[in-house]
């Protein structure tokens, strides 16, 4: 089990190095460089240029540039944006747990209804609200966010004033929490649609064979009523493969973060990787990458972990990758 | 004998599909007859009527038209970097899965899983940041910002293909067929070329109507964002992007139309995809939807359950909808 | 063996019950919304805070530096400068006292400064931060715009006592007042830094969220020099916040959540309009869309090609479809609300004049049809854009359309390898009720040069720059911009109003200040 954890956290960490590398690599490699933010007069004048070049540390090899970045990264330091000036970690400080919170609404908005909606197709297999729930889940998956959040915007936004962003600029959780949590409603509600749509098939799915397994039927058999033996047996053998696309659907919330908040216009880290990419702002849109995929491989490692609670055979070193392999 | 592929039959998800995919190049084609995209043909913008079936957009250009240049921008952007992900990711892992379990499977799976490190959608904005949205000149040849739109997604797809075409090889390879064919003497590459392939092609086949609806909302979003094609040629995104700031002025067509047709074509793509993924036998579970799930009844159960569950529990295959 | 009762949720049950939760949650929502947008900005000015709704984020914080809109506008009530604009745009002592003592031969100003003025930090205002001021303008590192118009004047600056400064000049520079009515004065530590504003003003910034708000609140020891006959500033703060959206802009606006917004767009005039609430505001104002082309290569070298692009541009179909109607059709580069403007000049017809531009073209030497127009990434030169690209068509010409961001669009113009070069741009900024900066180019020694070779606007500009004559400068840009309309330099499509929004319950803004693009929030009130 430890060596398990030991390998997967390794993993997580080779991973993250090169993705910083790459990530690092490829900006400097962009045709874009940070020099193009100069004013017109500096970089007429070769000696300007060439000053502050060497202030931005752009004159040296890049292998210096690079084991400077990763220093300075492990100790906090991200460099500062080239658009403001202001600390990229502090940036980032600021729009993470906005988004972190954002993600966690929508996925509390995916989870309890497509929890009771797959079960309750389940039960009432071949039902109007069986084919309702695959209509509506195909559906919720082929609407794209940033189009319902358009519609949705305006829709609500001269009906329902305050579910929008307020003058005084966004207002965290810690500051107040009603309003908060109002401006939320509507961004989490149109993230968690593809979100729960998957969840909702997946659960289905994995509940149907469950329930179509030796032991869901010797539990019928013994007496127990469909919705018992659902919640009691067939449940625990639905998760392990809702853990398995549970990293995919992470990955999407992650995506999907980016447009609704563009389009809602919450300050939070999809925002601030779009406004860096649209202003070619390097170490920002880095920095905001790095955390980004940061977060990513650690929710995916969370998962990884869970496993062998959910799946004892994981526990006996059969990793999630491995599993397809065993017969 | 081995078994054959089998067509994919339809059922009526799949035909509702096909419906939305014809409904969506019904649009592009007339669409495009209909009239000029970039040309101003009314003072402003105007409500759905005979003349302009769509209305037109802020600037006075017919909707219809642009509606249906975006389609057809945004579909071969879309077929193309699907096309590029299948050719690159299908042979890298066949190979893999070729080489099931030794070094070369290894180096292959992990670079592949570095790719993942950041979500889909988040990585192709940061290839497209890259590359910038201005054109690049190599010479004498200009690369637009339609192709590396393109190239950006179809990268980002290329772990996925790799990962179900690897699956699936690693299937075939445990089958009678390959090994007899082996002790018969057959070379390796044409093992893998005539016969595995074959059998490895419908499940990419699937995944790609699957991965085309993902990349129809990717390049949607791209160009909602700014980092897509340039003005004045439209694509679907960027239409809606700019309707945004028309519906307060109460333009509703601006919005919901061309999102409608969006919604068509990634629809379409969804239920197509889904119905070619559940027409054959589920060796790898390469989905959530499970074939057997909706025919079967509790009572039914399938003989090969006990070899089947370890095999049909999913390996780290991604399925389709991972951006939104 | 007894079968055990289902328990749970059945159908009815469970659709009851999500209805419930859908009316309960709309219902509280509702309940926690104001009534309406007038009681919820009644109930918001008892605090004394004026709210304003901007566009977009400052990029630097420094005025110094960033000539940017939003810069300026924050800047407003913390910045001053040496000289101020008074009710009838006539330059007026401020952070100076008195006008300036010019020496003989013109090659010195002596300033004498004013005493008793503080800084927000509570340091007193000395010669030290002018100088100070002065010489970062002249840095080439700092990357201000203000270099452009140091260059080549300006030679040194002199601390002459606590109180008195001496600019020692190379030519004598007559545009040198215009300057020093709109640098702003920044303190000496403070004027390389681009995350504060220390300022002299009557309002102090508090703090910030970078891309998101800006809050100010009085500054009580303000030496009163905007003020007169003993009037104070009413509000005890501001709050600047960003909604890029122009949508959330105006939506914020209607529902009172702010007193003033920026740049509402086109299309939610008629909404705003028709609430009675609110008031739309369109003046004329140094917005200039800058329009170059660049005459060192094919196909803009040849003189027929660039008046045959000239010639069919769609004007009209920009002012009405971009602006809607709100403007005046654009000829040469000097606009209705800048210094030099003439009505009488027309060379060109506001719709395009195909015929003609066939001609032109069927007469030119290069055989090019097509070009590259590179701009800025805002919707409102987009949409110039693809307006003038639909017109353009119609005559033959195929051309495409290129969007960079505000750094390699700059870069873009210094490197001259452009076709044609477009962007709005405020200019009112650092040239009050002119645009000087947007002729530049013209000269054919500028580094902005856009290769436009003509010693006559040679000599002209540099009149314009010298001379201390206000007759003669209007004279020079008069003329200079009737050579480059017709000419085909410097030809934009349209000359924009400047358009705000704002609440009734807010004091109507000023025309005169507004005609210099200074929102000027420091001497509105709440009504």
């Amino acid at each position: 089990m430890t060596n398990y954890l030991v390998r997967r956290v390794l993993g997580v960490v080779v991973v993250m190095f090169a993705v910083v590398t790459g990530l690092f690599l490829l900006l400097h490699a962009s045709p874009v460089s940070p020099v193009n933010q100069l004013a017109p007069q500096v970089a007429a004048d070769p000696v300007a240029r060439a000053a502050v070049e060497h202030r931005m540390g752009l004159d040296r090899p890049l292998v210096t540039q690079y084991l400077d970045y990763v220093g300075d990264a492990l100790r906090g330091d991200f460099g500062t944006s080239l658009y403001d000036g202001s600390p990229v970690a502090d940036q980032i400080g600021r729009a993470l747990p906005i988004s972190l919170e954002l993600g966690l609404l929508a996925s509390v908005f995916a989870v309890i209804p497509a929890t009771a909606l797959g079960a309750w197709s389940v039960l009432r297999r071949g039902g109007v609200v069986d084919h309702g729930t695959r209509v509506l889940s195909v559906l919720a998956m082929s609407l794209p966010g940033y189009w319902l959040a358009v519609i949705a915007l305006v829709v609500v936004g001269d009906s329902h004033p305050d579910l929008l962003p307020n003058a005084g600029g966004f207002v965290t959780f810690t500051e107040d929490p009603a309003t908060n949590l109002k401006v939320l409603v509507l961004p989490a509600i149109v993230l968690a649609l593809a979100t729960f749509a998957m969840l909702t098939r997946s659960l289905r799915g994995g509940l149907a064979d469950a329930m179509a397994s030796d032991h869901v039927l010797f539990a019928r058999a013994m007496g127990g009523s469909r919705l018992l033996t659902l919640r009691r047996v067939a449940l625990r053998g639905a998760l392990v493969p809702t853990l398995t696309v549970a990293g995919v659907l992470i990955g999407g919330l992650l995506s999907g973060t980016v447009l609704i908040e563009n389009v809602f216009q919450i300050p939070g880290i999809g925002q601030l990787m779009v406004t860096a990419f649209q202003r070619q702002d390097y170490p920002l849109a880095l920095g905001a990458c790095v955390a980004t995929s940061a977060i990513f491989l650690l929710l995916n490692l969370v998962v990884d972990l869970l496993y062998p609670l959910v799946d004892p055979r994981t526990a006996a070193g059969v990793t999630r990758d491995k599993l397809g392999r065993a017969a | 004998m081995r078994p054959r592929p089998r067509l994919p039959r339809l059922g009526v998800a799949g035909w509702i599909g096909l419906a939305c995919v014809v409904l969506y190049l019904l649009v592009a084609t007339v669409g495009r007859l209909h009239g000029d995209p970039v040309a101003l043909v009314t003072p402003g913008p105007e409500a759905p009527s005979f003349a302009h079936p769509f209305g037109t957009d802020h600037l006075g250009r017919d909707l219809l038209a642009r509606t249906a240049e975006g389609a057809w921008t945004s579909l071969w952007i879309c077929v193309t970097s699907i096309g590029f992900a299948v050719a690159v990711g299908m042979p890298l892992g066949v190979l893999a899965g070729y080489r099931h379990g030794g070094r070369l499977d290894g180096v292959l799976m992990r670079s592949v899983e570095t790719l993942q490190a950041l979500p889909q959608f988040v990585f192709v904005m940061f290839l497209i940041g890259l590359m910038g949205t201005a054109d690049m000149h190599f010479g004498p040849v200009t690369v637009g910002n339609g192709p590396r739109v393109a190239f950006a997604i179809g990268l980002g797809f290329v772990p996925y293909f790799a990962r179900v075409a690897r699956g699936a090889t690693v299937v075939e390879m445990r089958e009678d067929y390959v090994t007899n064919l082996r002790g018969l003497g057959v070379p390796t590459r044409e093992i893998l070329f005539r016969e595995v392939l074959v059998n490895v092609w419908p499940p990419v086949l699937g995944q790609a109507l699957l991965a085309m609806a993902i990349a129809v909302f990717a390049e949607g979003g791209l160009s909602f964002l700014g980092l897509g094609v340039a003005p004045p040629q439209a694509t679907l995104g960027n239409l809606i992007a700019d309707a945004g700031g028309q519906i307060i002025g109460g333009d509703w067509w601006y919005a919901t139309l061309p999102g409608t047709v969006l919604v068509l074509g990634i629809l379409g793509f969804n239920l197509l995809g889904e119905t070619a993924g559940a027409g054959r036998p589920r060796a790898v579970g390469t989905g959530p939807v499970r074939r057997r799930a909706p025919e079967q009844t509790p009572e039914e159960i399938p003989e090969e359950t006990p070899r089947q569950i370890p095999a049909q529990i999913p390996t780290q295959i991604p399925t389709p909808k991972e951006t939104q | 063996m007894t079968p055990v009762r289902t328990v749970g949720l059945n159908r009815r049950g469970f659709l009851g019950l999500a209805a419930l939760a859908a009316a309960g949650g709309t219902g509280v929502l509702t309940a926690c919304s104001s009534s309406s947008g007038s009681k919820r900005v009644a109930d918001r000015h008892r605090d004394g805070i004026l709210r304003i709704g901007v566009a977009s984020a400052p990029s630097s914080l420094n005025p110094l530096d960033s000539g940017s809109e939003i810069t300026r506008w924050i800047a407003e009530p913390i910045m001053e400068s040496l000289y101020g604009y008074d009710a009838k745009l006539a330059s007026v002592p401020l952070l100076a006292d008195g006008e300036p003592q010019i020496s003989e031969d013109k090659l010195a100003w002596t300033i004498r400064l004013r005493q008793g003025v503080l800084w927000h930090d509570g340091s007193a205002f000395t010669a030290d931060d002018v100088v100070a001021t002065l010489a970062h303008m002249l840095d080439l590192a700092a990357g201000s715009e203000w270099i452009t118009y140091m260059l080549g004047y300006l030679s040194r600056f002199e601390k002459v006592d606590a109180h008195t400064v001496r600019i020692v000049l190379s030519k004598p520079y007559g545009l040198l007042r215009s300057h020093l009515t709109n640098l702003p004065i920044t303190h000496r530590d403070f004027v390389a830094r681009k995350d504060t504003m220390m300022g002299t003003g009557p309002y102090r910034l508090d703090k910030f969220v970078a891309g998101q708000s800006f809050t100010l609140s009085r500054f009580d020891r303000y030496h009163g020099g905007q003020y007169s006959g003993g009037a104070k500033p009413a509000f005890a703060g501001m709050e600047y916040t960003v909604f890029a959206d122009a949508n959330t802009r105006v939506l914020s606006l209607r529902q009172g959540k702010v007193d003033l917004i920026t740049a509402p767009s086109f299309a939610t005039f008629d909404t705003i309009r028709k609430d009675k609430s609110l008031a739309l505001v369109l003046t004329e104002a140094p917005l200039d869309v800058l329009s170059y082309v660049m005459m060192k290569k094919e196909p803009f070298a040849d003189p027929d090609f660039r008046k045959a692009v000239a010639l069919s541009m769609d004007r009209q179909g920009v002012l009405q479809r971009v602006y809607g109607g709100e403007g005046t059709i654009g000829q040469g580069p000097i606009g209705p609300a800048e210094l030099g403007w003439d009505a009488t000049l027309k060379p060109f017809p506001p719709a395009p004049d195909p015929a003609q531009a066939r001609a032109l073209l069927a007469r030119a030497k290069t055989s090019k049809r097509s070009f590259t127009v590179t701009i800025g990434t805002n919707q409102g030169i987009r949409d110039i854009a693809q307006v003038l690209v639909a017109g353009w068509k119609q005559v033959g010409l195929d051309v495409t359309i290129e969007q960079l961001a505000g750094g390699p669009w700059s870069n873009k113009w210094l490197s001259r390898d452009y076709d044609m070069l477009m962007n709005t741009f405020s200019s009112g900024f650092t040239s009050g009720p002119a645009n000087y900066l947007t002729l530049a180019p013209a000269g054919s020694a500028n580094v902005l040069s856009c290769g436009y070779a003509n010693p006559e606007v040679d000599r002209l500009i540099d009149t314009i720059w010298q001379t201390s004559d206000h007759a003669e400068r209007v004279a020079a840009l008069g003329r200079v911009d009737r050579l480059l309309a017709e000419d085909a330099v410097i030809t934009p499509p349209v000359y924009p109003k400047l358009a705000l929004a704002q609440r009734t319950e807010l004091s109507p803004l000023d025309p005169t200040m507004l005609r210099i693009s200074r929102l000027d929030p420091q001497h509105l009130r709440f009504v």
